[in-house]
C-alpha cells in the first residue's frame, strides 16, 4: 500500500492537471498548518489559485 | 520517520552529554530501554516529544537538570539541549531545541521564554541546509496532533476502548489519516470561493462586448466617410483640372485675353491669402488651447499679492536670502563696503530680519513659486496681444478675400456677359465648374468635420475597451480561480466520504487482525468492529458487545490493536515509542504482544521495565532487538546515566 499522502493524491488521479495542482498544493499547505487552530488560510489559497489560474489561461492563449 | 540518535544535554536528570543510537536493522527494529520506576524513562520519552514538539513535558516538573544548575554560579546560564537525528524518505533531518535558563540566589533557575527550535535537513546530494518552515515540515513528517499515536504513554493507551471513547476514536483516525487535513482543505476552498463569487459579481460584465461594437461601428463609420472624402477629394481635383482647362481656352481667346489675366491675378491672390487664413486660423487654434493662462490671470495678480503681503508681515522671507544676511553679519561690512559693529543699528535691523528665518527648503519653495507666478502674468499677458493682433489679422485677410472675391465675380460676370459666344460659355461652364467646386468643398469640409468626430468617438472607445479589457482579463482570472477553487472543494467532498468509509473498513479489519493475534483468549472474542459511529466495539462468540466486560490489559490490547491497525493503513513511514507499554499485561497478553508487535512498525522503541519484559515475554522480543540500554539512576547525585548492552 502506497504511504497515506499519495493515497490521498491518488484520490484526485481522475481530475484534470490544474485541479489537482490545487488540491495538492491546497492540502500541502493545510497538512503544515495542522498545529494552528485556524491557519490564515486565504491569502495563501488564494495565491495557489492565482497562480494556477494564470498560468491555465496562458496555455489556453498558447494554444489559441 | 526513523528515529537515528537522541542527545540529551542537561535534560532533567540527564547530566552534561548522553547520546543513544536507536536500531536501523529491518528485522532487528526494537530498540529497549530498561528502568526501574524513576529512572528516567518518561523523561527520556518527553525529551523525544518535547525536541519534535515542543510538547509532552508538562507536568514532568523543571526539564534544565538540576544538577547542571547545582554547578554553576548565580548568575551563569545554563543550557538544555534535546538533539533527535532521524530519516524520512531517504534524507536525514537534524531537529534541536534548546532552552536556557539563569541561576537565581535561591538556587533555582529561571527560564528564559525564547526557545530554539532548529530542523537541518540533509538532501540526497549531501548538501545540508536549515529547514525555512521546520513546524511546517514536522507536520508534513509527523503531524503534531497525531504524535500521541506513535509516541505514546502505555498507561493511558486503553483510553479508546472505553465506552465514551467513540469520539477519542474518530479523532485518531481523522488525524491519523489525515482525514482533518482534507476537511480544513474543503473547508478553506469553499469559504475562497464564496469570496471569489463575490469579486466575480462586482465586476461589470457584458460592458466590452458593448464598446467593441460600438467601435465597430464607429470605425465602419470612418471608413464610409474615408471613401466619402476619397470620393469628393477626386471631385474636386477633376473640377479643378475642367476649371484650369477652361481657364486656359479663355486665356488663348484674345476677345477676353485680357480678363482672363485678371481672373488669374485675383485667383492667385484669392489662393495666396486662404492659404494664409488657415495657417493663420491654426495659429489662433494653438493660442486658445492654453486660453486658461489669459483667463488667470486675476488669480495670479491675487496669488501673488497673498504672497507679498504674508512676506511684508514676515511669515514667509523677504527677497533677501537668509544666508546674505547671515554673511554681511559674519563680515560686519555692509553692501555698500561701510564697516559696522554689533552695537550699529544696522546690526540690529540685519539681526531682526534673520529672525524672521524659516528653513531654507520653504525659502527656496516660496522664492521658486514667486517667480513661477510672474512668469505665468507675463505670459499670460503676452498671450492676450497676441491673440488679439491675431484676430484683427484674421479680419483684415477675411476682407481682402472678400474684396478680390468681389473684384474676381465682378470679371466673371464681364465674361459670361462677352458677345464672344465662346468666351461667354466657356465663362458660364467655368461658373458652373465653380459652383460644383463650392459645393463639393462644403461636402468635403463636412465630412472632415465628421471624422474628426468620429476618429474622437474611437479614440475615447479605445481608451474605454482598454479600460473594459483590463477588468474583463480580470474577470476571466477570478472566474477561472472560482471555478477551480469550488471544483476542488466539491471533488474533495465528492471523495471524502469514499475514502473515510474506505479506511474505517480497513482499520476494523486490520484491528479485528490483530486484535486476535494479541488477545490470549482467542476464539472468545468473535469480532471487532469499528461502527460507522466510530465506537471500538468487541463482539463474543454469542454476538454480544464484550467490551463492557473487557479486562484493563483486554482494554489496552484493544486500543494498541487499534493504533497499530491506524498505522498500518496510514502506511505513515513513523517510529511506535511506548512507555512502560506492558505495565498492566498479564503475562500471556505481554508474550503475544512481544511476538507480534515487531511486525506491526518499521521502528520501535520500549521503554520498559525489567518486570515488563522478562521470561517468555523478553525471550519473543530478544531476536528482534537491535539495540538495547539501561538507565542507572545515581542516588547520590540524583543523575541519570545511560549505558548501552553489548550483546
Amino acid at each position: 500500500m502506497a504511504n497515506l499522502q499519495q493515497q490521498i493524491l491518488d484520490l484526485f488521479v481522475e481530475c484534470d492537471d490544474a485541479l489537482r495542482e490545487v488540491i495538492t498544493e491546497v492540502i500541502q499547505f493545510e497538512l503544515e498548518n495542522i498545529h494552528l487552530k485556524e491557519p490564515r488560510y486565504k491569502t495563501p489559497i488564494m495565491d495557489i489559485l492565482d497562480r494556477i489560474a494564470r498560468e491555465t489561461l496562458k496555455d489556453e492563449t498558447n494554444e489559441a | 520517520m526513523k528515529l537515528e540518535r537522541v542527545l540529551l544535554i542537561n535534560f532533567r536528570q540527564y547530566f552534561d552529554q548522553q547520546q543513544v543510537r536507536f536500531s536501523q536493522d529491518a528485522q532487528r527494529n526494537v530498540t529497549v530501554f530498561h528502568g526501574v520506576n524513576g529512572a528516567g524513562k518518561t523523561s527520556f520519552f518527553a525529551a523525544i516529544n518535547w525536541c519534535l514538539y515542543g510538547e509532552g513535558v508538562e507536568g514532568i516538573g523543571q526539564i534544565i537538570s538540576k544538577e547542571a544548575v547545582r554547578r554553576v554560579e548565580v548568575g551563569e546560564e545554563v543550557i538544555t539541549k534535546v538533539v533527535v537525528t532521524f530519516i524520512h524518505e531517504g534524507q536525514r533531518y537534524v531537529a534541536s531545541r534548546q532552552l536556557k535558563g539563569v541561576k537565581l540566589a535561591d538556587g533555582s533557575v529561571q527560564e528564559r521564554p525564547d526557545i530554539e527550535f532548529l530542523l537541518m535537513r540533509t538532501r540526497y546530494d549531501g548538501t545540508t541546509s536549515r529547514v525555512v518552515n521546520p513546524i511546517g515540515v514536522m507536520n508534513s513528517i509527523l503531524p503534531v496532533n497525531v504524535r500521541t499515536y506513535f509516541l505514546f504513554d502505555g498507561e493511558k493507551i486503553d483510553n479508546f476502548a472505553r465506552p465514551e471513547a467513540a469520539a477519542e476514536v474518530h479523532e485518531a483516525v481523522r488525524r491519523v489519516l489525515n482525514l482533518g487535513v482534507l476537511e480544513n482543505a474543503q473547508r478553506h476552498l469553499a469559504l475562497v470561493a464564496k469570496d471569489l463569487r463575490s469579486d466575480l459579481k462586482s465586476l461589470a460584465s457584458g460592458e466590452l462586448k458593448n464598446l467593441v461594437t460600438q467601435d465597430e461601428e464607429a470605425r465602419q463609420h470612418e471608413t464610409n466617410l474615408l471613401a466619402e472624402q476619397s470620393h469628393y477629394k477626386h471631385e474636386i481635383a477633376a473640377i479643378e483640372k475642367h476649371i484650369d482647362e477652361v481657364n486656359q481656352k479663355l486665356r488663348d481667346l484674345d476677345a477676353v485675353q485680357m480678363l482672363q489675366r485678371q481672373h488669374d491675378i485675383y485667383s492667385e491672390q484669392l489662393k495666396d491669402r486662404e492659404s494664409e487664413l488657415k495657417g493663420l486660423i491654426g495659429r489662433i487654434r494653438d493660442m486658445a488651447s492654453q486660453g486658461y493662462i489669459a483667463v488667470i490671470g486675476d488669480a495670479l495678480i491675487k496669488a501673488q499679492d497673498i504672497l507679498n503681503e504674508k512676506r511684508q508681515r514676515g511669515e514667509i522671507p523677504s527677497n533677501i536670502r537668509q544666508q546674505f544676511v547671515q554673511d554681511l553679519l559674519d563680515r560686519q561690512i555692509c553692501v555698500c563696503d561701510r564697516p559696522f559693529s554689533k552695537h550699529d543699528s544696522a546690526y540690529a535691523h540685519l539681526t531682526r530680519l534673520l529672525e524672521h528665518a524659516v528653513p531654507s527648503a520653504l525659502e527656496d519653495d516660496v522664492l521658486a513659486t514667486s517667480g513661477a507666478l510672474g512668469n505665468l502674468r507675463e505670459r499670460g499677458q503676452q498671450l492676450r496681444q497676441d491673440l488679439s493682433t491675431a484676430m484683427a489679422e484674421k479680419v483684415r485677410i477675411e476682407e481682402q478675400l472678400n474684396r478680390i472675391y468681389a473684384e474676381r465675380d465682378d470679371i466673371e460676370q464681364q465674361m459670361k456677359g462677352s458677345q464672344h459666344g465662346e468666351a461667354s460659355a466657356l465663362a458660364k461652364r467655368r461658373d458652373d465648374y465653380q459652383s460644383d467646386l463650392t459645393r463639393n468643398r462644403t461636402d468635403q469640409l463636412r465630412v472632415e468635420m465628421q471624422l474628426e468626430e468620429v476618429r474622437k468617438q474611437i479614440a475615447e472607445l479605445e481608451k474605454q475597451i482598454a479600460h473594459a479589457r483590463k477588468s474583463e482579463r480580470k474577470e476571466l482570472l477570478v472566474g477561472r480561480k472560482l471555478d477551480l477553487a469550488q471544483q476542488s472543494a466539491d471533488y474533495i467532498a465528492k471523495v471524502y466520504e469514499r475514502f473515510a468509509e474506505e479506511k474505517r473498513l480497513q482499520i476494523e479489519a486490520r484491528s479485528r487482525e490483530i486484535f486476535h493475534s494479541l488477545a490470549w483468549k482467542g476464539d472468545h472474542f468473535s469480532n471487532v468492529r469499528l461502527t460507522p459511529a466510530y465506537q471500538l466495539e468487541v463482539i463474543d462468540r454469542y454476538g454480544q458487545s464484550a467490551r463492557p466486560e473487557l479486562s484493563a490489559g483486554e482494554r489496552q490490547v484493544l486500543s494498541l490493536s487499534f493504533i497499530a491497525a491506524m498505522a498500518t493503513v496510514a502506511e505513515r513511514e513513523a517510529p511506535l515509542v511506548m512507555d512502560t507499554p506492558f505495565g498492566r499485561l498479564s503475562s500471556a497478553h505481554r508474550e503475544a504482544i512481544t511476538a507480534r508487535i515487531p511486525e506491526l512498525a518499521s521502528q520501535l522503541v520500549l521503554f520498559v521495565t525489567d518486570e515488563e519484559l522478562r521470561d517468555q515475554a523478553l525471550t519473543n522480543l530478544r531476536p528482534r532487538i537491535g539495540a538495547e540500554y539501561v538507565l542507572h539512576f545515581d542516588a547520590d547525585t540524583s543523575c541519570t546515566t545511560i549505558e548501552e548492552v553489548v550483546a
